[in-house]
C-alpha cells in the first residue's frame, strides 16, 4: 500500500457515512456497549485518516477498516481488564421484534471470538479465507470457530425457548 | 433458522446520525491538530472532544528493562527493637507494567497496573491493589501533587485500574511517579510492593 496525503474532510465524511454502521455493528458485537463502540469507530476513522493508504478497490478498503476496528476493540478489551458489560437496554433499542432482541442477546453472551466470526460470516458475508486474513488466524481455526459458534448459539436459543 | 435471522437482527445495530457527525467533526479537528504539530516532532496526540465515553491518551511504563525475569524479593520489616513486624516486596519495578489514561475534561487519571507474572507470588494471591505513594511533577520537574493511598481496586485478569484525582491540575504535560503499591488479600496483612514507575500524561 502506498501512502497518500491526509484525507480531505469530504473524504472522511464520506467514509464515516459509508462504513460507519458496519464498523459500529462489529465493534458493538465485540464490546457490548454503544459508547465503547462509538469510541472504537472514531479511533478507526482517525487511523484511516492518518495512515491514508492507497487501496486496490472498495472491498480492500472495507476489509482494512474492519481489521483495524477489530484490533482496536481487542486493545480496548485488553486495557479495560474486563469482559464487555452488555447493556441489555441498548441491545433491545436496536431490535424491532422480541425474537430479534432475544437473538441479539444470545449472540452477545457468546465469547467474543465466536461473535466476531459469526458476524463477519453471516452478516458481512465474508468468506472463510477472507475472515482468516482479517483476524490473523488459519482458515481451519475460522471454520472451527464458526462451527462452535453455531453450536453455542443454537444451544442457547434452544434453552431460551425450552 | 436462527442463523438466517441473525443477519437481519444484527444489521439493525446502527450508529445515530449525531454520533456520525461527531466522529466527522473530531476527525477534522484531529487533522488540524496534526498539521499544527507536524513541525514540533510530537509523537503523541490529544484526542479531541469526547464522545459519550471519552477517548484517552495512554502512556505505559514497564520497568527499566523489558525483562520477564522476576527481580523482586520479599523482605522482612523490623521495628526498632529488631522484631519482625511485617513483610514487604521489593524491586518490583520490572514486574508490574503501569499505564496511565487521561480523558480530556476528566477529574481523574486512570492508572492501570498489569502484573507481568500474575501466576507467581505475591501477585497471584492479591485480591485488591492500591497506590500507596505517588507524586505528580510538571514538565520542569516541580512537584505539583503528592498522595498516599488510593481506593483499592479489584485485581482481575492479572491487573487492576486505580484512580488518582487530578481536578486541581492545570492543562500541561506531567509525569506521574509511583514508588509503592499496596496489595491486599482477604484475612491477611497488606503487602507493600515497592519499586519505581513513571508515566507521562497530558492534561
Amino acid at each position: 500500500m502506498k501512502q497518500e496525503s491526509v484525507k480531505s474532510p469530504e473524504q472522511i465524511e464520506a467514509a464515516v457515512y459509508l462504513y460507519g454502521d458496519r464498523l459500529f455493528r462489529l465493534c458493538f458485537i465485540m464490546l457490548g456497549s454503544r459508547a465503547d463502540a462509538e469510541d472504537a469507530v472514531q479511533e478507526t476513522m482517525i487511523r484511516y485518516m492518518q495512515k491514508a493508504p492507497a487501496f486496490e478497490n472498495a472491498e480492500h478498503e472495507k476489509a482494512w477498516l474492519i481489521t483495524t476496528a477489530k484490533n482496536k476493540c481487542r486493545d480496548m478489551l485488553r486495557f479495560r481488564f474486563r469482559h464487555p458489560q452488555i447493556d441489555l437496554d441498548e441491545l433491545q433499542s436496536f431490535a424491532v421484534t422480541p425474537s430479534e432482541s432475544s437473538l441479539l442477546e444470545t449472540l452477545m453472551q457468546l465469547p467474543d471470538k465466536y461473535r466476531l466470526v459469526l458476524a463477519l460470516y453471516y452478516v458481512e458475508e465474508y468468506r472463510v479465507e477472507e475472515i482468516a486474513t482479517m483476524i490473523q488466524r488459519s482458515s481451519s481455526a475460522v471454520k472451527m470457530r464458526l462451527q462452535k459458534g453455531r453450536t453455542l448459539l443454537k444451544e442457547a436459543m434452544r434453552k431460551e425457548i425450552g | 433458522m436462527e442463523l438466517q435471522n441473525l443477519k437481519t437482527a444484527v444489521e439493525k445495530i446502527k450508529m445515530t446520525d449525531d454520533a456520525k457527525q461527531s466522529i466527522v467533526r473530531n476527525c477534522q479537528t484531529e487533522t488540524v491538530r496534526e498539521r499544527h504539530n507536524a513541525g514540533h516532532n510530537r509523537n503523541r496526540f490529544r484526542k479531541p472532544v469526547k464522545l459519550a465515553a471519552a477517548l484517552a491518551v495512554c502512556f505505559c511504563f514497564a520497568g527499566t528493562m523489558a525483562s520477564a525475569d522476576q527481580a523482586g524479593f520479599f523482605q522482612d520489616i523490623h521495628n526498632l527493637a529488631g522484631a519482625i513486624t511485617g513483610t514487604s516486596y521489593e524491586q518490583a519495578s520490572e514486574e508490574i507494567e503501569v499505564c496511565v489514561e487521561y480523558t480530556q475534561g476528566s477529574d481523574v487519571l486512570y492508572v492501570s497496573a498489569v502484573f507481568l507474572k500474575p501466576d507467581v507470588a505475591p501477585y497471584r494471591e492479591l485480591d485488591t491493589v492500591s497506590i500507596s505513594e505517588y507524586e505528580i511533577l510538571d514538565a520542569s520537574g516541580k512537584l505539583i501533587a503528592k498522595g498516599k493511598g488510593t481506593e483499592p481496586a479489584v485485581v482481575q485478569n492479572g491487573g487492576a485500574v486505580m484512580e488518582i484525582p487530578v481536578a486541581h491540575i492545570k492543562p500541561g504535560d506531567y509525569v506521574l511517579e509511583i514508588s509503592s503499591f499496596t496489595g491486599e488479600k482477604k484475612a491477611d496483612q497488606p503487602l507493600q510492593i515497592n519499586g519505581f514507575w513513571m508515566c507521562e500524561f497530558t492534561v
